[in-house]
């Protein structure tokens, strides 16, 4: 396996290691509302909370979107006549799984506000018992590598495989115009830095007055906490209020960022399994219309997380927001109507890759509604705070990451000389998805009937729910564990798979057609 | 069951999601079968696509108009309630507001973010509006049904979130 891949596959190996902690905390989450709903586990839930979604998240999607994004980004890079970058990506494994580590310690000794973080619950915590000031210290910084990780070094080292340098040249630009799956990958490199900064230096000065290398009185009026009634020695060091709007400005459009990344997948893989003699999107323009449209209304959207603060959001804010997210949606719409009209055009090869690659962009849309309903401010104010939210939540997640199961069914040839055996990789792709299906509709329904998210004890039919849930989420990860498996037992001959590609051969570009 | 609010949302959330599952179970098993050649009238299609999806746009919006009550306080008189928040706990004052007429809530914070979310007698959820620390959001509110009023936390705030939990009352005024 030539370097650039060895890279490629320990991100994507280290991913599925963060899969299966996160995934085995989040078998426990409906297991103690379905077999402890007296709530006798409130601290255990808490911590298995916090720690399921950093690392499925961050450690287990996001590092497999890196892993996978830099191999297909190598694509490019044969035009430029330059070599991968090599200490960039390493440093962006280190930083990442460091940061991720040192969180894990966190949360091991209590640290559990949730991988949303809740500002100012991280600092208030220690006052009110909930953790100690040393966990609250250890995520900071855990919290500060990974920042820099995917704000500053993921897109750098992303830059620097597609272009060869942290911009693209003018030829580079225009072939990007025409091609949506790279303009997505540049959309990340555009965005992120600049999106993430304010919530980057606002938890600098988080992290500054909690050492005390900073006093409140010293910073700016407009981020100082505004006089007013708080319980003694709980004084939040900056005003949450632009602290969320900065943290949802970044953590909103990173969710984005991703979700742009996987459509770009969708763009560049689907068109390789059809049946026309040469593979092409039925159309590129529509294509790079609706990558541009979502990214830049992706940007304003993220005040739909804001909805529930009515009288401290100005009220144009919340109508951008509204307005922008559904103009996301349309950009989904248009994505949905050139991948269908390819397939009906072209037809389509069976394969586990574009499979799970179709099936993780259904879900997507089949989420989209109830993501357009949430986007809606007078349907949040009746939804947020319920697991109609994390409903939305889990599945765009668990879409995005079917997606790129895909494109590692598609890449594994490439990297490790044998390709995946397609019989389990269809029984892969519908326990998967049928997993996804059942939690999605659970999660609806309990959301529906008002039970809090990230709360325990589920009130109500609670224990119902979550033995639903735990059903389901077996299933999915049981398909998970079942691919492990295969992915790492030694090569097998091929029985009903593609012919394999001889060893050693760099990964195949995503505009050549697999073997 | 009513149609309306959190029912109606998943009740059309799941039909919506049969009718893409179906389209594009259909969709799949043809292009399975193989290629079919270019859209009759691709233009007709995409019209009819994004018309769908922007008929979809107009009624999730126009069907929520009637909850656009639970917005900013207007210069209608109304009661006043002051609701403050802190781990784990609600201090509402007074605790029982009359039935139509328009009732404001002083919501903040004493330390974290929090949120007061208000349950009707048969448990569906009204609204929620955030509580912070430093800051008051204002909601105006008419309730139309007397009777017990569950208040609930939806904002997670630490270990003690799910149990933070009250209610108050709607009575009906002579």
């Amino acid at each position: 396996m030539a370097r650039p891949e060895r890279l490629s596959w320990w991100l994507i190996l280290t991913a599925l290691v963060w899969f299966a902690a996160g995934g085995i905390l989040g078998l426990f989450l409906p297991a103690l509302q379905a077999f402890l709903p007296q709530g006798g586990a409130a601290r255990l839930y808490a911590i298995a909370l916090t720690g399921h979604g950093v690392a499925f998240v961050f450690g287990g999607l996001f590092q497999l979107m890196v892993g996978l994004s830099l191999l297909q980004a190598r694509s490019c890079m044969e035009e430029t006549g330059s070599s991968p970058p090599r200490l960039l990506p390493r440093w962006l494994y280190g930083l990442l799984n460091g940061g991720l580590i040192l969180l894990a310690l966190a949360n091991l000794q209590g640290f559990a506000p949730s991988y949303t973080l809740m500002y100012p619950l991280p600092t208030v915590g220690p006052a009110r018992g909930m953790w100690g000031r040393g966990p609250l210290i250890l995520a900071l910084v855990g919290i500060a590598l990974v920042l820099l990780a995917v704000l500053y070094l993921y897109p750098a080292a992303l830059a620097r495989t597609m272009w060869g340098r942290l911009y693209p040249s003018r030829r580079q630009w225009e072939r990007m115009r025409r091609d949506p799956g790279m303009l997505g990958m540049a959309a990340y490199v555009g965005m992120m830095p600049i999106l993430g900064l304010p919530v980057f230096l606002l938890a600098a000065v988080v992290f500054a007055v909690v050492l005390g290398l900073l006093r409140p009185e010293q910073l700016p009026s407009w981020c100082r906490i505004p006089l007013g009634p708080l319980l003694p020695q709980i004084r939040p060091e900056v005003d949450p209020w632009p602290f969320n709007v900065a943290f949802w400005l970044f953590a909103h459009n990173l969710m984005e960022a991703m979700g742009i990344m996987a459509l770009a997948a969708v763009y560049a893989l689907v068109p390789l399994y059809t049946r026309a003699p040469t593979p092409r999107l039925y159309s590129p323009g529509m294509g790079v219309l609706a990558v541009g449209l979502y990214t830049l209304s992706a940007i304003p959207a993220f005040g739909h997380h804001l909805y529930t603060m009515i009288s401290t959001s100005p009220p144009g804010f919340t109508a951008l927001a509204q307005a922008a997210s559904w103009l996301t949606g349309f950009a989904a719409a248009f994505t949905a109507f050139n991948i269908g009209a390819t397939l009906w055009r072209d037809g389509l090869r069976l394969h586990p890759a574009p499979l799970f690659v179709l099936g993780g962009f259904l879900l997507y849309l089949i989420d989209g509604f109830v993501a357009l309903q949430l986007a809606t401010r007078a349907w949040n104010l009746r939804l947020h705070g319920t697991l109609y939210v994390t409903a939305h939540t889990m599945t765009i997640l668990i879409a995005v990451g079917m997606i790129w199961l895909g494109m590692l069914y598609h890449h594994h040839p490439g990297l490790r000389g044998w390709p995946l055996e397609a019989r389990r990789g269809f029984l892969h792709a519908g326990l998967t998805f049928l997993g996804a299906l059942g939690m999605f509709y659970t999660l609806l329904r309990a959301g529906a009937a008002g039970i809090p998210r990230r709360a325990y004890p589920w009130p109500g039919d609670g224990p119902g729910f979550g033995v639903a849930m735990l059903l389901f989420g077996v299933l999915f990860a049981l398909a998970q564990v079942l691919f492990v498996v295969h992915l790492l037992r030694p090569p097998q001959p091929a029985t009903i798979a593609p012919r394999p590609s001889p060893s050693g051969e760099p990964s195949p570009s995503l505009q050549q057609r697999p073997a | 069951m009513r149609l309306e609010g959190p029912d109606g949302a998943w009740i059309s959330a799941l039909g919506i999601s049969l009718l893409l599952l179906g389209a594009a179970f259909g969709l799949l098993w043809r292009a399975l079968r193989g290629a079919r050649g270019d859209l009759p009238r691709p233009w007709v299609a995409r019209g009819l696509w994004l018309g769908l999806f922007a008929l979809l746009g107009l009624g999730l919006n126009l069907s929520s108009l009637r909850w656009a009550q639970a917005e900013r306080p207007q210069a209608e008189e109304a009661s006043t309630v002051e609701v403050v928040a802190w781990t784990w706990n609600y201090r509402i004052v007074p605790r029982s507001v009359p039935a139509d007429t328009p009732v404001v809530f002083r919501v903040s914070s004493l330390d974290t973010l929090h949120s007061f979310g208000v349950y009707d007698p048969h448990n569906r959820l009204l609204f929620t509006v955030m509580a912070m620390p430093g800051h008051e959001e204002r909601l105006r509110f008419r309730f139309t049904e007397p009777g017990r009023y569950t208040v609930r936390c939806l904002e997670y705030c630490g270990v003690g979130h799910g149990r933070m939990v009250t209610e108050f009352l709607v009575e009906r005024r002579k």
